[in-house]
C-alpha cells in the first residue's frame, strides 16, 4: 500500500494525522481544562471581590453608625440601662418617689426577673431582662399627687420602664365631714386611689458563671 | 503573420501539471508551470532504459499531477443519443450504450455533447431533446501498460487519461477565435486545427459548433520531413475536407483553418488556394504567444504538441477521462491519500487556529485573573485596615446597635399618659368629673415584649448562643406598630340633670371624642342609668310628677355614671 501511494505521501499523511492528534490532545487534554479552571478561578475572584466590597461598605457603615450612636449609648448607660435590677434599690426609689410625689401610701411587689430573648442582646453578649412591678393601693389626697407618682415611677427607675396598666378612681367625695378631718394631721385623707403595673427592662451582661446569675438563683425577695 | 499582443485574456491557467503525450512513435513529457510549457523529455518506445528515463524525469524536479494525453492513431469515436431516462437510470443506460458501441474494448468513456442551439429556457417537454453523447474507446496497448507501470513506480499523482482531440476542442475554438479577431474576419461554423506532433504525425482536429466532429492523425514520410510539410498538410487537409463533406459540411457553413507549422511552410500553404473561409498559418511561438503562454524547449517552430500540453494543463479535471482500471487502481488511492492529506492539513490549520484563539482567550483570562488578584489584595488590605478600626472601637458595634435597637423597640412600645389626659380633659369641660379611669397598653404582636408577657425565665432563654454574631450585627427591624392602648373611664355630672339631658349630654360627648380620636375606636360602653334609647324603658306616671323617672334610673344617693372606651394606637 505504501508503495502504491508513495512513501513521501504516506509520511506526509502520517505526519499531518499525528499533528492533528497532537493539536487535538493539546486542546482537549490541556488547554480546555486549564481554561475552564482559569475561568472558574476568575469567577471565584470576582465573587470574592464583590463580597469584600460589600464587607468594606458594611464595616464602614457599622463604624460610622457606631460612632454616631456612641453618645446616646453612653447616655443610656449612665441612666442604668445595663444595671442589674436590684430590688433594694427599687424599694428605695419607690419610697423616695412616694415621698416626693406626696402620695399617702403605696404597696408594691416586684416579680422575679425573667429573660426576654432578643437576638440583638445575644449578639452583644448581653441579655435582655424584665421584671413586673405592681403598685397597688396607691392613695393620695388628690389625683394630682397620684398621677405625679405614676409619672415618676415611669421615668425614675434605672433602664426602661413601661406602663402596662394604670387605674385611677375617686376614693371619697368632698363632704363637710371630710373637710373637717383635714385639720387632723394624723388622719391622712385620700380622695384618690389607684394602681398600676409596670414592666422594668434592662440589659445585663451575660454572667461568667451561673453562681452570679440572678436568673438561676431566683433574685428579688 | 506577425505576432501581436492578443486582445483576449489568456485562457491558460495557473496550474502545475506534468503532461505525458502518448503517441504511436513515442512519448513526449511536458512540464507545465502555470502558463509555461517545458519540453522535458521525448523518447521513442524503443529507447533504451525507457522506463528508467521516464521515471527519473517524472521524479526529478518538476511538480504537479500527471495528465496522460493519448495521441495515437487508434482512437474510436461514435456519436449516439440516449433515450429519455431518469437521472438514476442514466448511468446504467450510458454504460449499456458504451458496451453496445464498443463490445470489444475495455477502455471506454462518454461525453455529453452540449447543444448550444437549445440554450435558454425550455418551455415544453417536446422541446427537450434526448442528450447526444460522444462515445470513445481505446484498445489495450502495451505502451499504455508500460506508462501505467512507470506511473506506479514513480509514485506521482495522476489526474487521468484523456484523448488529445477531445481535450483540445477548446484549443481549436480558442485559436480560431483569436486569429479571426486579429484578422477582423467572421467566425465560421467549422474549424480545423492542423499541427505536426512529435509523437506521430499530422493531427487534424475538426470542430463543429464547439464539439468534436472529426479527427485524423496521419504519419509523415521521411521525405516530407526533409523537404517541408506544406505538401503533406495540403494533401491531408484536402482528404479531411472530403471526409467532412460526407458529414454534412457545405462551403456556405464556412471553415476556419489554423495551421501550426514552421514558417517556411506558410507561404506554400497560403498560395495553395484552399477552399476555406479563413486560413491562418502560425508557427509554435506565435500560437503559444497568442494564448498568452510560453514555450521552453527544442523544435520550437515545428511541433504543436506543447500547445495541447498547455491547454490540457489548465484544466482541473479531464473533460472525457478514459476509464482504465489499472490506472484507476493507482490514481484513486493516491487521490484519496492526497485528499486525506489536504483535509488533514486543513484540520491541523483549523485546530491550530482554534488553539491560537483559545490560548488567546486563556491568556486574556490569566491577565484578568492577575488584575483581579491585585484588586482583591488591595481590597483585602482595605478590609483589614477597616477591621482594625472596627476592632479598636471602644464599644463593639454589636453592643451599640443591639442596645439602640432594643431601646428603640421599647420606646415604640411604651405609652405616655400625659397626652391622653390632655386630650380627654378639654372635651369633658367643667361640671363633669371622672369617677374611675383605667389605661392598659398591650405591646405590638411580634415584639419580644409581647412574648415576655407570658414568658418565664427558663423558657425565655435561647437554645443556642452564637458568638459569631457578635462581630457582625445590625440593628434589627422591629414592627412599627406601637401596640394597642385601651382607655376606659366613667364620668358623672355635677349638675343635677334629668336623665334624658344626661343621656343627650353623654351622646354629645361621644361625638366629641370621636372627632378628637378619629383613628381610634370610641364607644359609649355604658350610658347613664344603663338606659338605651331603643332599649327597654318603664316608669310610673301620676298627676304630681311632670317628668317621671324611669324604673332603672339611679337612686338619689347613688352616683349615676356613664362609661366610655377609647381603643387604638397609643398617643
Amino acid at each position: 500500500m505504501i508503495k502504491l501511494i508513495g512513501l513521501r505521501r504516506a509520511l506526509i499523511l502520517g505526519f499531518t494525522i499525528i499533528l492533528n492528534l497532537f493539536l487535538a490532545s493539546v486542546f482537549f487534554l490541556w488547554l480546555q481544562p486549564t481554561q475552564d479552571r482559569a475561568e472558574k478561578r476568575l469567577r471565584s475572584l470576582e465573587g470574592q471581590i464583590s463580597q469584600l466590597r460589600t464587607d468594606i461598605v458594611n464595616i464602614k457603615e457599622e463604624i460610622k453608625v457606631t460612632r454616631e450612636n456612641t453618645p446616646y449609648f453612653n447616655f443610656l448607660k449612665d441612666r442604668g440601662f445595663f444595671a442589674t435590677q436590684d430590688r433594694f434599690l427599687a424599694e428605695r426609689i419607690i419610697q423616695d418617689l412616694r415621698a416626693e410625689s406626696g402620695v399617702n401610701s403605696v404597696r408594691f411587689s416586684i416579680e422575679p426577673l425573667i429573660e426576654v430573648f432578643d437576638e440583638r442582646a445575644q449578639a452583644a453578649n448581653y441579655r435582655f431582662v424584665a421584671s413586673t412591678i405592681k403598685v397597688e393601693n396607691v392613695e393620695a389626697y388628690t389625683d394630682i399627687e397620684l398621677y405625679k407618682f405614676m409619672y415618676m415611677m415611669n421615668n425614675s427607675l434605672p433602664g426602661h420602664t413601661r406602663i402596662k396598666s394604670f387605674t385611677l378612681s375617686k376614693k371619697d367625695d368632698v363632704t363637710t365631714a371630710n373637710i373637717e378631718r383635714l385639720s387632723d394631721k394624723n388622719n391622712e385623707l385620700a380622695f384618690a386611689a389607684g394602681s398600676a403595673e409596670f414592666q422594668w427592662l434592662t440589659m445585663t451582661e451575660l454572667p461568667k458563671d451561673n453562681l452570679n446569675d440572678p436568673l438561676s438563683n431566683g433574685g428579688g425577695r | 503573420m506577425a505576432a501581436r499582443k492578443p486582445k483576449h485574456k489568456s485562457p491558460l491557467g495557473a496550474n502545475y501539471r506534468r503532461v505525458l503525450l502518448i503517441g504511436d512513435e513515442g512519448l513526449v513529457f511536458y512540464a507545465v508551470e502555470k502558463k509555461k510549457a517545458i519540453r522535458v523529455l521525448s523518447l521513442p518506445w524503443s529507447a533504451e532504459n525507457f522506463e528508467q528515463q521516464v521515471t527519473t524525469a517524472l521524479t526529478d524536479e518538476f511538480k504537479g499531477p500527471v495528465v496522460l494525453l493519448f495521441d495515437a492513431v487508434e482512437q474510436h469515436y461514435r456519436r449516439d443519443k440516449l433515450p429519455k431516462v431518469g437521472a438514476f437510470d442514466k448511468s446504467k443506460v450510458l454504460q449499456r450504450k458504451l458496451n453496445i458501441a464498443f463490445p470489444n474494448f475495455n477502455i471506454v468513456s462518454a461525453l455529453e455533447i452540449k447543444d448550444n442551439a437549445s440554450k435558454g429556457f425550455t418551455l415544453t417537454s417536446s422541446d427537450v431533446k434526448p442528450p447526444e453523447y460522444l462515445f470513445s474507446a481505446l484498445p489495450r496497448s502495451e505502451n499504455l501498460d508500460r506508462i501505467i507501470s512507470i506511473l506506479y513506480e514513480a509514485g506521482v499523482d495522476v489526474v487521468g487519461l484523456g484523448l488529445l482531440p477531445v481535450e483540445s476542442v477548446g484549443l481549436v475554438e480558442g485559436l480560431a477565435q483569436r486569429c479571426c479577431d486579429q484578422a477582423g474576419s467572421e467566425r465560421s461554423k467549422w474549424s480545423i486545427l492542423i499541427g505536426h506532433h512529435e509523437t506521430g504525425g499530422i493531427r487534424q482536429i475538426v470542430v463543429k459548433d464547439e464539439s468534436l466532429a472529426l479527427t485524423r492523425l496521419t504519419p509523415v514520410s521521411e521525405a516530407a520531413m526533409s523537404s517541408g510539410l506544406s505538401g503533406e498538410i495540403i494533401k491531408e487537409f484536402q482528404a479531411t475536407l472530403s471526409y467532412i463533406t460526407r458529414y454534412g459540411y457545405q462551403p456556405n457553413d464556412g471553415l476556419d483553418v489554423v495551421v501550426i507549422a514552421d514558417k517556411d511552410s506558410h507561404n506554400a500553404i497560403k498560395v495553395s488556394n484552399l477552399p476555406v473561409s479563413n486560413l491562418f498559418c502560425l508557427d509554435l511561438p506565435q500560437a503559444v504567444n497568442m494564448l498568452g503562454g510560453q514555450y521552453i524547449g527544442q523544435t520550437a517552430s515545428t511541433y504543436a504538441d506543447s500547445l495541447h500540453a498547455l491547454w490540457v494543463a489548465k484544466k482541473f479535471k479531464i473533460d472525457m477521462p478514459m476509464q482504465v482500471p489499472a490506472l484507476t487502481n493507482i490514481s484513486k488511492p493516491r487521490m484519496v491519500a492526497k485528499t486525506a492529506t489536504a483535509l488533514s492539513v486543513v484540520g491541523a490549520l483549523a485546530l491550530g487556529w482554534f488553539l491560537f484563539q483559545s490560548f488567546t482567550a486563556y491568556a486574556d483570562v490569566r491577565s484578568q485573573i492577575e488584575d483581579k488578584m491585585t484588586q482583591r489584595n488591595a481590597l483585602e488590605r482595605e478590609y483589614h485596615q477597616e477591621s482594625k478600626i472596627f476592632d479598636q472601637l471602644p464599644i463593639k458595634p454589636a453592643v451599640v446597635n443591639g442596645t439602640l435597637g432594643i431601646k428603640n423597640m421599647l420606646e415604640k412600645n411604651s405609652i405616655d399618659l400625659t397626652p391622653v389626659f390632655e386630650k380627654i380633659k378639654p372635651i369633658l369641660g367643667q361640671g363633669v368629673l371622672i369617677d374611675q379611669m383605667s389605661i392598659t397598653h398591650s405591646p405590638s404582636e411580634g415584639t419580644v415584649l409581647a412574648n415576655a408577657e407570658t414568658a418565664v425565665a427558663s423558657q425565655a432563654r435561647p437554645q443556642q448562643f452564637n458568638a459569631a454574631n457578635l462581630r457582625r450585627s445590625s440593628i434589627s427591624k422591629d414592627p412599627v406598630d406601637p401596640g394597642e392602648m385601651e382607655v376606659r373611664f366613667e364620668i358623672y355630672t355635677l349638675k343635677n340633670l334629668e336623665l334624658e339631658e344626661r343621656v343627650t349630654f353623654a351622646e354629645g360627648l361621644l361625638e366629641s371624642f370621636r372627632v378628637a380620636f378619629p383613628e381610634h375606636t370610641v364607644e359609649l360602653t355604658r350610658q347613664f342609668s344603663d338606659v338605651e334609647r331603643t332599649g327597654s324603658f318603664s316608669g310610673v306616671l301620676n298627676s304630681t310628677s311632670e317628668t317621671p323617672a324611669p324604673n332603672n334610673a339611679a337612686g338619689a344617693n347613688q352616683k349615676d355614671t356613664a362609661e366610655f372606651m377609647i381603643k387604638g394606637a397609643p398617643l
